[in-house]
């Protein structure tokens, strides 16, 4: 596909001029629909814009297929890289595998910003409240109080000049973000075709959000744009992963029409690519099914000692016969099974009572045959202050000194505590982190409305580079669409899994009790005051008077009380 | 009280003063376009019926013409997605759920904990922090016809935002004050759904704005009716009475404002709706509900055509230097450390 | 304490330690305690030029502006010059200077051409708003409205028609005034078409063109808008680089329908049919343009131009007005704009492309939108969208054709012109209203920046003014710019809203509990300590303190005794 790209390139540039005519833009929709071994439904969508030109302010001026909203902010704020992730629910990474692109559940962001940007702080800032604008999401939250720059988790995606420098890097996460119909809205407009035509008309909003796990996602970099890599191109991915369960419905059986809700209606005619992939690896080991109408092409991919059967469905060449479906019917009974489990999982919890303090705990799966070198990165918010001299790394009994480490202390209010720890993982091990931390008191105006239900904080996010594609779905580093993750072996498989993000309840007080306090402070003082005051400035002075009998009883009473004390005396 | 007369007696007296000075095209409408702020306070699934208010008004001016762009929609809690939602992305505002007011292009301008007294008088004052992307700015001038849709819990005196803060009618009538100073609007059509609603609007002291509540100072207002599978009430009454009539106004349909004043009487509201319309310059038997439900958008033909040349461009577009690009590694080179 | 109930021997010094301890402690609260306290509450603000704003109230916003009257002979001139005095005499924000000067007719008579009198116009110095009357020889209508700054009149038109020219084309003085006065009352006075059409005031502005195209199956389009911006809006928007800046930037869409289905007329084309679309279904039009247009993303207000592509089974689309004719317009465009968006051009294709389409049965045509006829239009809309108006035609008048996009210069000088009282007007009620606000609302915090702010519009807007008065229009303007970019700057500041709403009655009831009892004590304690040093003053005895207390502890017994006696 990318060679296709290429001669189509090559021969533009030999009949190129000043003011090329022809469009210098490619947008491909793919679908994936993975039948995972537990069940699931995993579909995965992707549409991808190729635009041969520049990242700069001045290409972002006049766009085409590339959407200009986006675009203008992703010059403006001279972004290089951009990745945007919102999510409802967690990925199962032991029974589902790993998915296309991993994100964490709530908001995910994460931007690299080009080497001329002064102040990244403030670009930063502008640039996700710009976003926020643009996807109705709460990413103006984002600042730097929750945001870090991990120097071996992310590494650019995309091409570069010079090897990176990871103070141009920003990555947050806003755990408590919901995705609803008003980010779809914006995602889908983002798209050339709108939801008018081709694979995006199956995105309505009530099948998506009926699902165990959707997450919507942008991801912009620059790739190669001829073979030598000696110019750039501009590449957007627009991603929609959903797993639906089939499992509580009364068949297993599956169609196009009963996830989404509708046929698909055609392509859309701006694609060059409009294709439907089901992996049928599945097919005849864990489940079996057939599926109608028999794809065009069946494709054999091998990939990291793994061999994958795909059904190929050309959307375009179904297009003018109405409304299209897929369906598979299955021939067994239901089942669910994980036969191989995935290599790395891992998962996440607090432990401890009380309200004072509390211990986290992440626990790291390998079931790989040989020892695994992970990277963990925590991102542990200000208002849970950990101790770095408690980090302990245990497996099977016995501590393990990280490879590395980077530690950069928390400020309140200005930034999170940033660990990240790189690993080796014995083979077919557990290894469990754990670190202490306290919690903190926040100044009564900080408390969100609902500061009862909690504080959510970030997943953490483990990196690793596998050796074998087991259950393993993402593209290549240099590959822009689904096809290109065919055959496509390499040295290692990138994951990035995210683990649980935690709901932590901070010591809470009672808000309607500040005007109580202060009346009782009041109090309190001025009761100490008096007494103090009359004891510095007046003296007790006992005088002979003749009295009246009010008086007489006034003193008998005084008296009485004088004797009693004089025989405690 | 006496300050509520006394306006009304000075507007009535500068209205008569000026009366032969008002030009005559003053009789139209007088305004370029329309904006909508609809803000929702309730936080918590038990306020399901808030948000569906608000959206009920939402679907309605946006089905009158206002664009998104001009549509302001605060909604503090997400009911839609909400977990205890049995049809999640609806949100229905009657127990047929023949219309999901949540609708399938809904675009939310401030949501969640978002929604504050904070944000919304600065979205009203305009001062709000300046990297603000343009969609969460209400961008009104002196021609703009805004409508102010409130709901949510309040009392005597006060609104209450999630629960946790309030905008007392003194803040929200000095900042109504302020966009009047600044020339921020032509007129506002404020509406209030709340318990004593009507305490909001009685310290209004700018001009050219018709306060409509849904209940007056010692009155609550109540809900309409409850959805056995959600569990809550899923309307108020007032602005299900108010949705009743505004569904059956068209864009071009010539119903007035008197009688959207009167879409909800005692015996189905089961509390008194408030009015008032001495800060208001015109007579609401004339003006179309439409002047703030729906949108003006004037439009002129083009005859004109400047016959120019193109001028000579002698740009050529840079040559992209050829630079070797390299994809980076993305796991670290652990021989370095070790 | 003492043991036995009677004449305690008292430490007589201790006396004087608790009349310092109680003057300490009313020091302490009353000089420290309470102006700590009334600090740290009291509502920021930085003093602001009160004054100075109520003074603008009275300023007196006038843009000189000189004209050159140029004739044959000293006494039409004389005349002339009268004549255009006496019109402009009480216009309200205009001063106008007329000077007359008398050239020799040969100079003028050997000039043809348009080209040959600017020539000769050049010979006269003129500024930025300035403004030539030259009397011609060779004119073929009565009054040429050159594209500099000069008209140009023959000997028999008469003085009403050049000063009609001059207040409805070029000095505009009812349009600046009404511009003034719509925002400094809008209960009285409303916007006319001209000034609601204008985009408001902005230091920058965003140029969006689109092109829709709502049907790529059948329809390719073969156009190159970053080419036809360069050519055509670029050159435009460089005239007018000074007024503010703008950015160009263009996109395309696709799959965006009509949302109005228009109707189908027969007609005698080749086609035998053509599209109508009714003025008044125009306006729905927009709103879904404008849903896909992002234009939001931008940080300036955007001017949007949108070319609509016709697809062949839509076309040709026609606009009929309201009275039912059709839009007379170019060959196969059809515009309209709207005030303060932007204009929306529909471009129907070549009718030979569409016939060969349908009879050749071919799927998709390729068609190329005439550029000129398109940009035309789009020049057309942007000049009025932008606030030079179209010029009422006025018998016996001329203009002179545009060479180029740019606007003519004495339209820039009027743009120039109404856009500084429209700064100028809307600095000043921003201060002004800003003031009565603060002063208003008492609990506003007013910052060091908003002070500033504050005090530099101000400034500015006094400087501008005067620099006008003196008829340096392109500093005044600038000025003026500044001014109203500092005085939104001053309003909009996010730190203004910080108001410490706490209602009085609430913090009575925070302070009572605290003050009242610590107060009372320390208030009644001055007492004592007045009475201790004044009654030793009266005494006179200075030196010895110890005995004025026993004298005073004895005075004050037999003080009691006495009123014993006395109730006794």
């Amino acid at each position: 596909m990318r060679y296709l790209i290429y001669l189509v390139i090559s021969t533009l540039l030999v009949y190129g001029l000043p003011y090329s005519t022809a469009q210098d833009d490619f947008f491909d929709e793919e679908l994936l629909l993975k039948p995972l071994a537990s069940g699931h439904v995993y579909a995965y969508f992707q549409f991808t814009t190729l635009w041969e030109a520049p990242n700069n302010v001045q290409t972002f001026q006049h766009s085409h297929l590339f959407p200009r909203g986006l675009g203008e902010i992703i010059g403006r704020h001279k972004v290089d890289e951009l990745h945007i992730s919102l999510t409802e629910g967690l990925w199962n990474y032991e029974k589902w595998g790993y998915p296309v692109h991993d994100a964490g559940s709530g908001a995910e962001i994460f931007a690299w910003f080009n080497k001329n940007v002064s102040n990244v702080n403030n670009e930063w800032k502008s640039l996700t409240n710009a976003l926020a604008g643009l996807f109705c999401a709460s990413l103006n939250f984002v600042d730097s109080s929750n945001s870090m720059s991990p120097e071996f988790s992310f590494r650019p995606t995309g091409i570069v000049k010079e090897p990176p420098n990871s103070s141009y890097l920003r990555y947050s996460s806003l755990p408590r973000e919901i995705v609803c119909t008003e980010n779809l809205t914006p995602f889908k407009k983002l798209l050339p075709c709108d939801s008018k035509r081709g694979l995006a008309t199956l995105l309505n909003s009530a099948y998506i959000h009926n699902t165990n796990y959707h997450s919507l996602g942008i991801h912009f970099r620059s790739v190669c744009r001829n073979a030598g890599c000696t110019k750039s191109s501009l590449e957007l991915r627009q991603t929609v992963s959903l797993v639906y369960d089939t499992l509580t419905e009364a068949t297993q059986d599956w169609s196009i029409r009963k996830l989404f809700g509708i046929g698909i209606k055609g392509a859309c005619p701006l694609a060059s690519l409009s294709n439907v992939y089901i992996d049928m690896t599945s097919n005849e080991t864990v489940h079996v099914y057939q599926l109608t109408p028999s794809p065009n092409t069946k494709v054999t991919s091998f990939r990291g000692g793994q061999q994958q059967q795909l059904a190929v469905y050309d959307i375009r060449t179904y297009s003018n016969r109405g409304m299209f479906n897929i369906a598979a019917i299955y021939t067994t009974p239901k089942t669910s099974s994980v036969t191989y489990p995935s290599v790395l999982y891992a998962n996440r919890y607090i432990i401890g009572y009380g309200q004072e303090r509390g211990s986290l705990v992440t626990k790291l799966h390998n079931n790989h045959w040989q020892s695994l070198d992970v990277i963990l990165l925590e991102n542990i918010p200000w208002y849970l202050p950990v101790y770095l001299h408690t980090v302990k790394v245990i497996c099977n009994g016995q501590q393990i000194k990280p490879l590395i480490q980077r530690y950069m202390p928390g400020r309140e209010r200005t930034r999170p505590y940033y660990l990240e720890l790189v690993l080796r993982l014995p083979p077919h091990s557990v290894t469990k982190f754990s670190i202490e931390l306290d919690y903190l008191f926040l100044k009564w105006q900080e408390y969100p409305p609902d500061a009862n239900h909690g504080f959510y904080m970030g997943p953490a996010v483990i990196t690793a580079l596998l050796p074998i594609a087991r259950n393993y779905t993402a593209l290549p580093l240099d590959g822009s669409t689904i096809t290109s993750s065919f055959n496509a072996s390499r040295n290692g498989y990138l994951v990035q899994l995210r683990t649980e993000s935690l709901l932590i309840s901070l010591p809470t007080p009672d808000f309607s009790m500040p005007y109580n306090v202060v009346c009782l402070a009041c109090t309190a003082v001025a009761l100490a005051f008096g007494p103090l005051h009359n004891i510095t400035t007046k003296r007790l002075v006992l005088k002979n008077v003749t009295r009246n009998w009010k008086k007489k009883l006034l003193s008998f009473v005084k008296r009485l009380t004088k004797d009693t004390k004089d025989k405690t005396d | 009280m006496r300050l509520v007369t006394l306006s009304a007696i000075l507007s009535i007296y500068l209205l008569r003063a000026n009366a032969w000075e008002i030009p005559e095209n003053f009789a139209e409408t007088g305004h370029s376009n329309n904006w909508a702020v609809l803000v929702d306070t309730s936080r918590f699934w038990f306020n399901y019926r808030h948000v569906a208010n608000v959206l009920s008004i939402y679907r309605s001016v946006k089905r009158l013409g206002i664009p998104d762009s001009q549509i302001i929609l605060m909604i503090a809690d997400d009911m839609a997605c909400n977990p205890r939602n049995p049809r999640p992305a609806t949100v229905f505002n009657n127990i047929k759920q023949h219309i999901n007011v949540y609708g399938d292009d809904v675009e939310v301008d401030y949501r969640g904990y978002e929604v504050t007294v904070e944000n919304f008088v600065r979205l009203l004052t305009g001062r709000l922090p300046p990297e603000t992307p343009r969609s969460k700015k209400l961008l009104t001038d002196e021609g703009s016809n805004i409508l102010i849709y409130l709901t949510g819990h309040g009392g005597n005196g006060f609104l209450k935002f999630q629960d946790s803060e309030e905008i007392t009618s003194q803040e929200l009538s000095d900042a109504l004050e302020q966009m009047w100073q600044k020339r921020r609007y032509h007129e506002i059509l404020f509406v209030v759904d709340t318990c004593q609603a009507s305490s909001m609007y009685e310290k209004f002291y700018s001009p050219n704005i018709l306060a409509v509540a849904s209940s007056l100072v010692g009155e609550d207002s109540l809900s309409h009716h409850v959805d056995p599978a959600v569990g809550v009430y899923i309307i108020d009454r007032y602005t299900y009475y108010a949705l009743d009539f505004l569904e059956k106004v068209e864009p071009s349909s010539s119903k007035k404002l008197s009688e959207f004043l009167k879409v909800c009487p005692k015996h189905y509201c089961l509390s008194t709706v408030g009015v008032r319309t001495d800060l208001f310059r015109r007579d609401p038997k004339t003006v179309p509900v439409t002047d703030f439900f729906g949108s003006l958008r004037p439009v002129e033909l083009t005859m004109n055509i400047v016959n120019v040349l193109p001028a000579h461009v002698n740009k050529t577009q840079p040559v992209e230097p050829e630079v070797k690009y390299t994809y980076v590694s993305q796991f670290p080179n652990l021989s370095s450390y070790t | 304490m003492c043991s036995t109930r009677d004449n305690c021997q008292l430490p007589v010094y201790n006396e004087k330690y608790r009349l310092y301890a109680s003057l300490s402690f009313a020091v302490l609260l009353l000089g420290v305690g309470v102006p700590l306290w009334w600090y740290t509450t009291a509502v920021p603000r930085v003093p602001l030029p009160y004054s100075g704003i109520a003074r603008l109230s009275d300023l007196d916003m006038r843009i000189s502006t000189r004209i050159i009257v140029a004739t044959f002979a000293r006494e039409n001139g004389e005349l002339l010059a009268d004549e255009v005095r006496a019109f402009f005499a009480d216009a309200e924000v205009l001063k106008v200077d007329v000077d007359h000067q008398v050239i020799s007719s040969n100079l003028v008579s050997r000039a043809y051409t348009t080209h040959d009198l600017e020539k000769v116009a050049a010979t006269f110095d003129l500024k930025v708003g300035e403004l030539l009357l030259l009397e011609a020889a060779n004119l073929k209508e009565d009054i040429l409205v050159g594209s500099r700054r000069t008209i140009y009149f023959s000997k028999t038109s008469g003085g009403a028609e050049l000063v009609q020219i001059l207040s409805q084309w070029i000095l505009r003085d009812k349009s600046l005034a009404l511009t003034k006065n719509a925002l400094a009352e809008p209960t009285l006075y409303s916007l006319d078409e001209e000034n609601r059409r204008r985009f408001p005031a902005s230091a920058a502005y965003d140029v969006l063109l689109t092109l829709v195209n709502p049907d790529p199956e059948s329809l390719k389009i073969d156009w190159n808008l970053p080419r036809v911006i360069d050519e055509y809006i670029e050159p435009f928007l460089e005239g007018l680089s000074l007024i503010a800046n703008f950015s160009i930037k263009s996109q395309w869409l696709y799959l965006l329908p009509l949302d109005v289905t228009p109707k189908q007329v027969p007609d005698s084309s080749p086609l035998g049919r053509h599209y109508a679309l009714p003025e008044n279904v125009l306006p729905q039009l927009v709103t879904p343009l404008e849903k896909k247009l992002a234009s939001q993303v931008s940080l300036h207000p955007c001017i949007n131009l949108v070319v609509y592509t016709v697809p062949c089974d839509k076309a040709p689309l026609h606009i009929y007005t309201r009275t039912g004719h059709r839009s007379k317009s170019a060959s196969n465009v059809e515009a309209f704009l709207s005030p303060r968006w932007g204009g929306v051009v529909i471009s129907n294709p070549p009718l030979e492309v569409c016939e060969e389409a349908i009879t050749k049965n071919k799927e998709t045509v390729v068609v190329m939108p005439e550029g000129g006829t398109i940009m035309g239009v789009f020049l057309a809309q942007l000049r009025l969208l932008l606030g030079i108006p179209d010029a009422n035609p006025i018998k016996g008048a001329a203009l002179v054709q545009l060479e180029n996009s740019k606007p003519r210069d004495w339209e820039f000088d009027a743009l120039l012109r109404i856009r500084t009282i429209e700064q100028l007007t809307s600095a000043k009620l921003t201060l002004q209203s800003l003031s009565q606000l603060l002063k208003e609302i008492s609990s506003i915090v007013i910052t060091e920046t908003v002070g500033n702010r504050i005090k530099s519009a101000l400034d500015l807007v006094e400087r501008s003014a005067e620099l006008l008065e003196r008829g340096h229009l392109v500093q005044g303007f600038l000025l003026s710019k500044e001014a109203f970019v500092t005085a939104e700057a001053a309003f909009t500041d996010p730190s203004l809203l910080a108001l410490l709403y706490f209602p009085e009655d609430q913090k009575y009831a925070v302070y009572v509990p605290l003050f009242l009892p610590i107060m009372i004590p320390v208030l009644l304690s001055l007492k004592n300590i007045y009475r201790y040093f004044f009654e030793k003053k009266v005494n006179g005895d200075m030196g010895k303190e110890e005995e004025t207390l026993v004298e005073d502890s004895e005075k004050i017994k037999k003080n009691e005794e006495n009123v014993k006696l006395k109730t006794g």
